[in-house]
């Protein structure tokens, strides 16, 4: 499976739709997430638990907008698939930027934390 | 977390300044004074504290004001380093009865050990920085001191220390790191996170008078080799000694406790403290 491309996306929805931790920690979650992964972006749509749409996205055409936005390029994303570093030392570090609704977004560090750190690496 | 020793530490209060202060201790002997992290409490030492008493230590942990079971002084937390150390140094005289103390601290902990070497190296026997420095540039976090201004602090703070460590982590340990994060409010928290931040005493280490550790974690995200070196150049007379120690992160009291002890001991050993 290429990476990033819509499949590894779509494997990536139903390793966090199956997992536990990221089921307890987007319980409350209403909430649309992009990730910018080199010149791909995704969107996906936190709602009650599980993620509940999936589509690439291009800001001109998608009218959903996003409340969340993680945006680095896909060697950092590839540190993250290896396991060589953890997403919040990432984003302290500036290599993976944390934007949009701040508020939201440390509401769901949790979530966010499970889906790239627990999840993507498995996808 | 091991339990076989916990009935051996017992908890206490005193006053310092009017407020409340509680701290636990173990053996008897020379004070070795133990301070713990941002946002957490005495319990980080609880693995480490039987082994410094095993060396002929009376091993001692605090609850930094607005952490564990201590209030905070005037109900408000420490911004400032300085004024957090000095407020320590009182507990420590309080607690130490006139004996020159050894001082350990991690985190800010062991930026709090370096001010206080900074001013007070004189009448300690030695200062011990665990993942600690004279200088630690952070971000400035402010605006996160109220609940409203960031809802998901406690878990920003538990992946923090998670990431901080060294890996592989069991799930039991990571569990217990990020319940020992759970002793202070936000509030507190983020203004320990301010004191780590705005801390600089660079151009006080030349003040430094006794035994001076800085050690640091191969895993720890938070600190350089670079902050160390800096840290002991100034220190004068051959007294400071840098370690990157193997196999944990930022809390090697509570990774390693048995390597930390074992660094401490070796140092405390060829500089004629024990």
């Amino acid at each position: 499976m290429d990476f990033p491309s819509m499949d590894w996306i779509n494997a990536f929805q139903e390793k966090c739709n199956t997992s536990e931790n990221f089921s307890k920690a987007t319980a409350w979650a209403d909430t649309k997430v992009v990730l910018v992964m080199g010149s791909s972006r995704f969107y996906l749509k936190l709602y009650r638990g599980k993620i509940i749409d999936v589509m690439d996205y291009q800001p001109f055409s998608n009218a959903l907008g996003y409340d969340i936005i993680l945006r680095a390029e896909l060697d950092v994303w590839q540190k993250i698939l290896d396991k060589q570093n953890p997403f919040l030392q990432l984003a302290f570090l500036g290599e993976i930027e944390r934007d949009g609704n701040m508020l939201e977004c440390n509401r769901l560090h949790e979530a966010l934390s499970v889906m790239v750190d627990e999840i993507m690496p498995g996808v | 977390m091991t339990t076989d020793h916990i009935c051996e530490i017992t908890g206490h209060y005193t006053v310092v300044d009017s407020t409340r202060i509680y701290y636990e201790e173990c053996g008897s002997g020379v004070p070795f004074f133990c301070i713990h992290t941002a946002g957490a409490c005495s319990l980080e030492f609880h693995d480490f504290m039987p082994l410094m008493v095993q060396k002929g230590f009376r091993a001692i942990a605090i609850d930094l004001p607005g952490h564990g079971k201590s209030y905070p002084v005037n109900w408000q937390p420490f911004q400032v380093m300085h004024e957090y150390a000095e407020f320590v140094w009182k507990l420590i005289g309080i607690i130490s009865g006139g004996e020159k103390p050894v001082v350990s601290g991690c985190s800010i902990g062991g930026n709090m050990v370096t001010d206080l070497a900074c001013y007070h190296s004189e009448e300690m026997l030695a200062a011990l920085a665990f993942e600690g420095a004279a200088i630690t540039p952070f971000y400035q976090l402010n605006a996160y001191e109220e609940p409203h201004a960031c809802p998901g602090w406690h878990s920003i703070m538990e992946q923090a220390a998670i990431a901080s460590s060294y890996k592989p982590l069991s799930e039991e340990k990571a569990a217990e790191l990020r319940w020992m994060h759970r002793f202070s409010s936000q509030e507190v928290a983020v203004s320990d996170m301010l004191c780590w931040a705005n801390h600089n005493v660079l151009d006080k280490v030349k003040n430094i008078r006794c035994p001076y550790l800085v050690v640091m974690g191969e895993a720890d995200i938070f600190l350089s080799e670079e902050l160390l070196d800096m840290t002991i150049a100034e220190i004068p007379d051959g007294l400071a000694e840098k370690r990157v120690g193997k196999k944990f992160g930022h809390y090697p009291m509570f990774e390693q406790p048995e390597a930390l002890a074992q660094i401490v001991i070796d140092f405390l050993e060829r500089k004629k403290v024990v």
